[in-house]
């Protein structure tokens, strides 16, 4: 689905991460996890065209992601930033609505099937009750709710979400978590994500990619853990992976 | 469903009340015509007496097409700014739109007596005025694409209000009366003055300006989702924002060319719109701004025509008197603006 080799990501020249290599296969869930600063959103806005690529290659659906029309690229991958919604005043029906952009007509208008598919993903987001709620009336649970509705609704294999479990408590963080499991299980999705949340990610993820800034391993998270990734994951005297359970404890 | 049917009631109200405006501009003025006259002549009753009727004909309907012109294109224009910036203060007048059309306007009125030489006919005064306003728009994009703070952004469309008027000031200094009288009766705003080939003209700009405006609906309600969110929906950024500000060009400059510089409107009006429309659907709040605005201006036209006198105030001054506090009292209201 995804293809990416020998990638290099940052800002004007300057790569702050390079040699980035790793695939994905349909209905994988796959995690970016990281230190603070290392380039894990700089990828995701990478892959996700919003910014240039410094070098490398990027085949989604085997073709040049740098050959494919905005249009088309809408309709095989879709986002959920960090950034927040531009607008306060938009209602959860109307933001999730957006997300059919790329299939409407000039002026946008949704036909039977549009809103259809959107009643059908309110449904099973349990969104029903919140779909005149407005934006700024939303939880930072409900809202993460409501952006990967969004993504969903706009109907692409492909979904790249940037930290979409900042801010949720432990609970909603599961939640979210579990949500993108089932997408990438039951709809037929492939799901990137950026996150923090390495015990989350290693218990429930496909394929990890680790960004250390050298080798940049991708692989099977247990697989990760039995070559001893995890453990310079964080440069520091004061956390330490424990292998038998897939989390970081406080050295004592 | 049952918003969708309290948005065709809004669509109703907004008409009734465009219609009500407009009848009301057309029967009050200067000479006291009586309704049921104005009526008559408006149906093409020609036993009505003559003068009457070529004052409802060729100065008052004309007066009031112009007002709906201007009302409505500012108000979309104002509409437009909000969306391509993201921020509920943005409008011709605060980024400097209406500031570059009158620099436009004085260097063509004031600059012709200072310098010499440039002619000033009918449609000079329009290319002026919109070619001024175009080149501070453009100069507030390139701004806008280096600095993505909006706070930073207002400020500088208030610079270039200011260098603007210091360029005015320095012009008005050295022109001569005639030209200087002229230019500020221009700058007090007024939609009397235009004659009907003129109107013609103004309303094929505004047409054009509103065409476009409605070929950027898509963009601009993906733009409401921010700027990366719309580039991942497909959207061509550049190209939806060089469209958007080609129509607030064409509105803003023309309506500010042909009847001057008129505070508030283009600000006040989207906002008045969202608290009747709750929709943030430029399909559907695009053309209920047009109308409001219209409605407004209508209204204002018809105080500063001043009932029975043959005193005109300026049109700017009315819309400022009642736009600042129509805005004060929204922001006190909701303690702070959405958009």
């Amino acid at each position: 689905m995804l293809k990416v080799s020998n990638l290099a990501v940052g800002y004007q020249k300057n790569a702050i991460v390079r040699d980035i290599s790793f695939e994905l296969q349909p209905n994988e869930l796959c995690a970016v996890v990281g230190v603070n600063g290392i380039g894990k959103s700089t990828l995701l806005r990478t892959l996700g065209r919003l910014q240039p690529k410094i070098n490398g290659t990027i085949y989604l659906d085997k073709t040049n992601l740098s050959t494919i029309k905005n249009l088309d690229l809408a309709k095989l991958q879709s986002m959920v930033l960090t950034e927040p919604i531009a607008t306060k005043n938009l209602t959860v029906f109307e933001i999730i609505a957006l997300g059919r952009q790329p299939y409407t007509n000039w002026l946008g208008a949704l036909n039977t099937t549009d809103k259809k598919i959107i009643e059908t993903c309110l449904q099973s987001f349990s969104l029903h009750s919140l779909k005149q709620k407005k934006c700024f009336e939303l939880s930072d649970g409900q809202l993460q709710r409501v952006l990967i509705a969004r993504a969903v609704v706009q109907d692409t294999p492909l979904i790249l979400l940037d930290e979409p479990t900042t801010h949720l408590d432990i609970s909603h963080k599961v939640e979210i978590l579990m949500l993108l499991k089932t997408l990438a299980k039951s709809n037929n999705k492939t799901l990137l994500f950026t996150t923090h949340e390495v015990d989350l990610a290693i218990q429930l993820c496909d394929k990890i990619l680790i960004l250390d800034g050298k080798t940049n391993p991708f692989g099977e998270p247990c697989k990760l853990i039995e070559n001893g990734c995890f453990d310079k994951l964080f440069p520091t005297d004061l956390i330490r992976f424990d292998a038998n359970s897939g989390t970081f404890k406080i050295k004592q | 469903m049952r918003k969708e049917r309290s948005y065709k009631f809004s669509f109703l109200l907004l008409l009734v009340l465009v219609i009500a405006a407009f009848v009301l501009n057309l029967s009050l003025g200067s000479v006291a015509i009586p309704f049921s006259e104005t009526i008559a002549i408006l149906l093409g009753d020609t036993t009505v007496d003559e003068s009457k009727s070529y004052i409802i004909l060729n100065y008052r309907l004309a007066k009031a097409v112009t007002a709906i012109l201007v009302g409505g294109g500012l108000a979309v224009s104002g509409l437009l700014m909000q969306t391509l910036f993201r921020n509920p203060l943005a409008g011709p007048f605060v980024l400097g739109i209406s500031s570059g059309a009158s620099l436009g306007a004085a260097l063509l009125l004031l600059g012709a007596s200072v310098l010499g030489g440039i002619l000033y006919f009918d449609t000079s005064l329009v290319i002026a005025a919109s070619l001024g306003s175009f080149l501070v728009l453009l100069v507030v994009m390139v701004v806008a694409n280096k600095v993505r703070d909006t706070m930073t952004l207002l400020i500088i469309g208030l610079m270039f209000g200011s260098i603007t008027a210091a360029i005015v000031s320095v012009l008005a200094y050295f022109s001569d009366a005639e030209s200087l009288q002229r230019f500020i009766f221009w700058s007090y705003g007024s939609v009397s003055s235009l004659s009907w080939k003129q109107i013609l003209l103004l309303l094929a700009i505004v047409i054009l300006g509103l065409v476009l405006s409605l070929f950027s609906v898509k963009s601009l309600n993906a733009f409401l989702l921010g700027e990366n969110y719309a580039e991942s929906l497909g959207v061509s950024i550049k190209k939806s924002k060089y469209l958007i500000i080609l129509a607030t060009g064409l509105l803003a400059g023309s309506i500010t060319a042909f009847a001057g510089p008129i505070a508030f409107v283009g600000l006040a009006v989207p906002h008045l719109t969202r608290q009747l429309i709750s929709s943030t659907n430029h399909s559907i709040v695009l053309p209920a701004v047009f109308i409001y605005g219209a409605i407004l201006m209508l209204l204002c036209d018809t105080i500063a025509q001043l009932p029975n006198s043959a005193t005109v105030l300026p049109i700017n001054a009315i819309t400022s008197l009642f736009g600042a506090p129509i805005v004060i009292w929204l922001l006190v209201r909701k303690r702070k603006i959405l958009f």
